[in-house]
Order: structure tokens, then sequence, then C-alpha cells
């Protein structure tokens, strides 16, 4: 390769400390451009995720369970609660006027001691009435589940086939889930014929207790969509009235709040992105003055050997993009390593679903932050780039001889 | 190659009043020929191998380079980017062409440090070289280069490593690297001892008598030894003067 063509890569390679701290400066703004992009797009994915899975108008749960914040964890997080009532709650609901589809959901826990493959969090479902869980669990698995056959989450260690043991009952696993990015991922799901052999299992093992419920016409909670045209919140308030011990909330409004949550994240990190991107431009157009302040006489020798003013600013322009498309790649690489394998993490610690974006997108986004580097050090040296091609060269050979 | 200057002029403005640096001066450089510039600091030496050079435009005259071949019919015009091989005016050419020019028949020695720090002395020898063309075409003729110069032991040393003496021998190599019809040196010998100052212009000396022409802006008064045309300038006026007609010290 010609030395002149390789005068860019030679002056980085041997300017090691000089090319580093700019390679820093362009790996920051990559590194929240493509980690904030990452982050956002999995809250947005794992929002969808939810409102997927979600299917549901209204949810009922018994009056000692109504704290919002549990709640709050039941629809929006997947989580389950350990509260029950009679399964004639159910009928009593469906009867309610403006009630369309109901079905009623079993929430267990399995304990990380001999008895349990694991510390799961078992729900049952009726597949007769079911109208949530079901259609997520055909995009897994299109038959219908057999008595003792379980369906699992995706971070749920075990795969089609294997066998896991729930209060000394041994199951089998038919299907493993899609990923949700929420703490759907780590339950175990079972028809109402299995989960009714457990809860029975789980008394005899004096687990799950539940009062004076019998133990074989319990349930956690009713889901309910409503009739075409009926008011939710009417419902709502209906189902409140007209039920004793029940508490009935809109899930749409939650789903509003975590939406609103999720709006003001994104517009965080989109300040946050301008204002490294502003950072990184100042800090750019700073250190790229200097930088070409201090060559100045050496980019008046290379005007002296015939190197003319285009091929000047295009060798120029060529050391500033792989310092900025080099930062760019170990900033997007680095974000990659924090975002992606933690986003579990991320998504305890913002309390809210995340699904970390697919393959396609992440490049975009990679693609994206190194445009927006590569923008950045264009037009943070662009005027300094410029006026050194243009320079007058017997005037620059007069500087620091 | 005959270069000649045309009655150039070239003034500046220092502050609000125009300051003239080169006042219609005339000065011819041919191949074969070691031609001396002296005159005190300010004087205007430098503006004028700049101007002759390509590197500074003159703000009156010309400056003509002379093939010494006919011009031939339907030549291209200067400044279209083509060689033109007969009588052309430097100035007439726009960048890229003047910058193509200079490297394809100039050599340059500019004053002071001129090497390009992050190369090694191989590597700066080379550089001119590989603007245009590819490294193999060149590489030989550096070997060679660096021998003549004495300084093939620091082929892999960078620029800080040298002392004054090597990094003038290898600016010189590096000007010769396009084996140029014209060499220019801008005060090749300053801060040099009496040893490296004779080394030098012995080279250059031997430059001359192998067909380039060669110029020389210097304040050394030895270089009169050397030289087959001396010129002096005083106050931008430049005057040719006999060996042995120099002005005293201190006139």
């Amino acid at each position: 390769m010609r030395i002149f063509r390789k005068l860019p890569i030679l002056n980085l390679c041997r300017r090691p400390v000089r090319s580093a701290m700019l390679l820093c400066i362009a790996a920051l703004l990559s590194f929240t451009v493509f980690g904030g992009a990452v982050m956002v797009s999995g809250l947005r994915r794992g929002m969808a995720s939810l409102e997927d899975r979600l299917g549901a108008d209204i949810l009922v749960v018994p009056e000692e369970a109504a704290r919002k914040n549990d709640l709050e964890s039941i629809v929006l997080q997947g989580s389950t609660g350990y509260f029950y009532m009679d399964d004639s709650k159910l009928d009593e609901i469906a009867a309610v006027d403006g009630v369309g589809q109901s079905t009623s959901q079993i929430f267990l826990a399995s304990l990380a001691a001999s008895c349990c493959s694991a510390k799961v969090q078992l729900m049952g479902f009726d597949p007769a009435t079911d109208f949530t869980v079901l259609p997520w669990i055909r995009k897994s698995y299109t038959e219908d589940l057999k008595e003792m056959e379980i369906v699992v989450g995706s971070d749920i260690t075990s795969d089609e086939g294997d066998t896991l043991t729930f209060y000394d009952t041994d199951c089998t696993v038919a299907a493993k889930l899609t990923r949700t990015g929420t703490n759907y991922d780590r339950c175990v799901f079972a028809g109402a014929d299995t989960i009714r052999v457990l809860t029975a299992s789980s008394v005899g093992k004096k687990l799950n207790q539940f009062k004076e419920i019998d133990p074989n016409h319990v349930v956690s909670c009713v889901l309910v969509n409503v009739n075409e045209g009926a008011d939710i919140d009417q419902v709502a308030s209906a189902i409140n009235d007209s039920v004793d011990g029940v508490t009935a909330v809109r899930t749409t409004s939650m789903v509003s709040g975590i939406a609103a949550n999720l709006s003001g994240i994104s517009h965080l990190v989109r300040i946050l992105i301008a204002g490294v991107f502003i950072l990184a431009f100042i800090i750019l157009m700073i250190a790229f003055t200097m930088l070409i302040n201090e060559r100045k006489r050496e980019f008046a020798i290379l005007r002296v050997f015939g190197v003319s003013r285009r091929s000047l600013a295009g060798s120029v322009w060529s050391e500033i993009l792989l310092i900025c498309l080099t930062g760019a790649l170990a900033g997007s690489a680095a974000a990659a390593l924090v975002t992606l394998p933690f986003s579990g993490a991320l998504r305890s610690r913002l309390d809210m679903p995340m699904l970390s974006p697919g393959i396609g997108t992440i490049l975009l986004y990679l693609l994206l932050a190194v445009l927006i580097c590569a923008a950045a050090g264009t037009l943070s040296s662009f005027w300094n780039v410029s006026r050194v091609s243009r320079a007058d060269i017997s005037l620059a050979l007069r500087q620091e001889r | 190659m005959i270069l000649t200057a045309d009655k150039i002029s070239r003034s500046f403005l220092r502050g609000s009043r125009e300051f003239c640096a080169v006042k219609e001066a005339d000065i011819t450089l041919e191949g074969g020929k070691l031609t001396v510039l002296r005159g005190r600091s300010g004087s205007g030496k430098t503006t004028l191998l700049n101007i002759l050079a390509g590197l500074q435009p003159p703000s009156s005259g010309r400056v003509l380079a002379d093939y010494g071949v006919p011009k031939p019919e339907n030549a291209p015009e200067p400044g279209t980017g083509q060689r033109t091989e007969f009588v052309t005016d430097l100035y007439s050419m726009d960048d890229r062409t003047l910058s193509r020019f200079r490297n394809d028949h100039y050599g340059i020695v500019p004053q002071g440090q001129s090497a390009v720090a992050t190369l090694t002395v191989f590597e700066n020898i080379l550089l001119p070289g590989t603007i245009y063309g590819q490294d193999n075409s060149v590489r030989e003729r550096a070997h060679e280069l660096m021998e003549r110069m004495g300084i093939t032991d620091l082929k892999g040393s960078f620029p800080k490593e040298l002392s004054g003496g090597e990094m003038r021998r290898m600016a010189i190599a590096r000007a010769l690297i396009r084996d140029p019809k014209v060499l220019f040196a801008d005060e090749p010998t300053s801060d040099l001892d009496d040893d490296n100052r004779d080394t030098l212009f012995r080279i250059l000396r031997q430059i001359a008598d192998e067909g380039k022409a060669v110029f020389v802006v210097t304040h050394e008064r030895s270089a009169s030894e050397y030289s087959d045309d001396m010129y002096l300038m005083d106050a931008g006026v430049l005057r040719k003067v006999e060996p042995g007609q120099e002005p005293a010290r201190g006139q």
C-alpha cells in the first residue's frame, strides 16, 4: 500500500495516546447512542409483548390483594401473587352485565427444596375458557395440554420432553414459550387438571395454605373481557358493586401508566443522547482544532511534496473518520456488552418489561451510532479541515521551524 | 528544464501598510547550474524561492517553466489537468495541476525541520514518490539515495532520533526521490557545523553536475565556492553578482 494512502493509519498507530483519547470521546458518544437506543427499544418491545400477553380488559382479585403495587406487578410484570378466592366468584363475575369472556387463573409457588426441581411460579389456567395465556402458548405448542403436561417460560432451563417435579409430583414439559421480557418468562404454565393435582400435592405438604377455601375450588384471579360496546370502567364498577370480597381493576389504565413512564424514559434517553452529542461535538471540535493547528506545518510539507488541496483534505478526513468509526464500533460493542446480557438486571432495576431487540434492529442501531459518530467527527472538524487544505503554504512553513 | 521568473513581485499587508517582499525580480534557473541566493534575514529570499517553487503566487509577473520542447499543435491549455510539455506559466495552472507539477518536476528542501514525525526515515524519503504512484517504483531509488547521503543505517529511525545534519540529508534524499529537474533548498545548512555544511554543499554541487537546476537560499558566504550563479537580495531587490564581486561582510 502507498505510504501516502497509509499515512492516516500510521498517524493513528504511531500516536497511540493521542489516538486513544480521541477514540474514547467517539466511543462515549456511540455508547450513549447505541446503548440508549437498545434500551428504549427493549422497553418498547417489552411493553408491546406485555400488551400482547395482557389480553384482558379487567383483572379481578381478592380484596386482600388489591394493593396497587401488587396489582401492577401482576398486570404489568406477569408476577404471580399468592392470594386466593373461591371459584364460585367466577360464576358471579360472569353474571355481571357487560361481562363477555371470563376465565380464572391460579398462582402457586414451588420451593427450592427436595420436593421441587426449582423455585418457580406456577400458573394454572383453564384451557376451556382461557383467552390470555393460550393464544400465546399456541405460538409454541398447538396441541392440547394433557394431564401433567406443562409449558415453561423461556427463562426456565428445561426443554421439551424434560420432567420437572413440583411437590414430589412429576410433570412433563410439552413446550417452551417465546421470550416476553416479563416475569412470565420465569413461570410454569399448567392446565386446569394438572394445577388441581399440584394444588392438592402442595396442600399435602402443608404449603400454599388456602385458609377456609376448599383447595379444589380455589382461584387467584379472574380475567374479564367486556362485551363489545360495553364501558370497561362501568363493568369494573358493576363487578365491585355486585360481587363481595373482590376488587376489579381496569388493566389498560395501568398499561397507560407504564406507557407514560416509558415515554418519560425515552424522552430522557433522547435528551441524554443530544447532550452527549453536543458535548462530544464540542470536545471533538476542540481536539481536532488543536490537532490540526499542531500539525499545520506537517500539512504544509505535504503540500510542498505535491499533495493537492483535495488530497490533503481527503487524508485528514480519513484520519478523523478512522478515529470516529473505530471509536463508534468500540463504544457500541461496549454498550452491547452492557445492555444485551444484562437486560434482565435493567428490567429489574427499571421495574418495567424489557425485551432485547432482534439482530436486525441491533445492526440498524449500530449503523445509526456509527453514522452519528461520523457526523459528529465530520461536522466538528469541517471548518478546520477546510482551513488547513486552503492554508497559504508559505505562511504555514514559517511556523515553528 | 529552464525556469524563468519574469518581473515577479510580491507584496503583503503588514497592518494597514503594504510591504513589498520581492520587487520585479528576474531570474533564470538552468539545468546543470547551482544558483545561490544570499541576503539578510527578511530580505525576501524565501518568498522568492516559494514563488519559484510554485508555493506562493506572485502579486505580479510570471514564472515560466520551459521544458525545452516546442509547443505541439492542439496542445492542452494549462489548468486542464493534462501534462503540458512546453512553456508553462506555473500560476496559470489550477491547484491540482500545479501540485502534480511540483511532484513531477521539483524537489524542495524546506527551511528547518520538515520531516513527517510519524514516518521513519525510509518512509519519509518514499513519501513524495507515493503520492501519485506505487511504492515499488521508488523503493530502489530510496535505498540508493540513502546510501548516497550516508543515512542507510537510519532507515528505520524516526525524525526525532536524527541530528540536524542527518535530518537535512534525509530532506535532500526525499527531494530527489522523484528525480526532479529543479531542486530548491531553503537554508539547508542553517544550524549545521562546518563539516556538515561542507558535506551538504558538496552534495548539492554533485546534484547540479548531474544536470539538475539547483537553487539554494542561504546565509553562508562559503556557498559562493560551489555556485555557478550568485544572487544577492536586499529589501526585495534581486541583484546578480559575479563571483568575487560580493560585498564584504557588513556591507
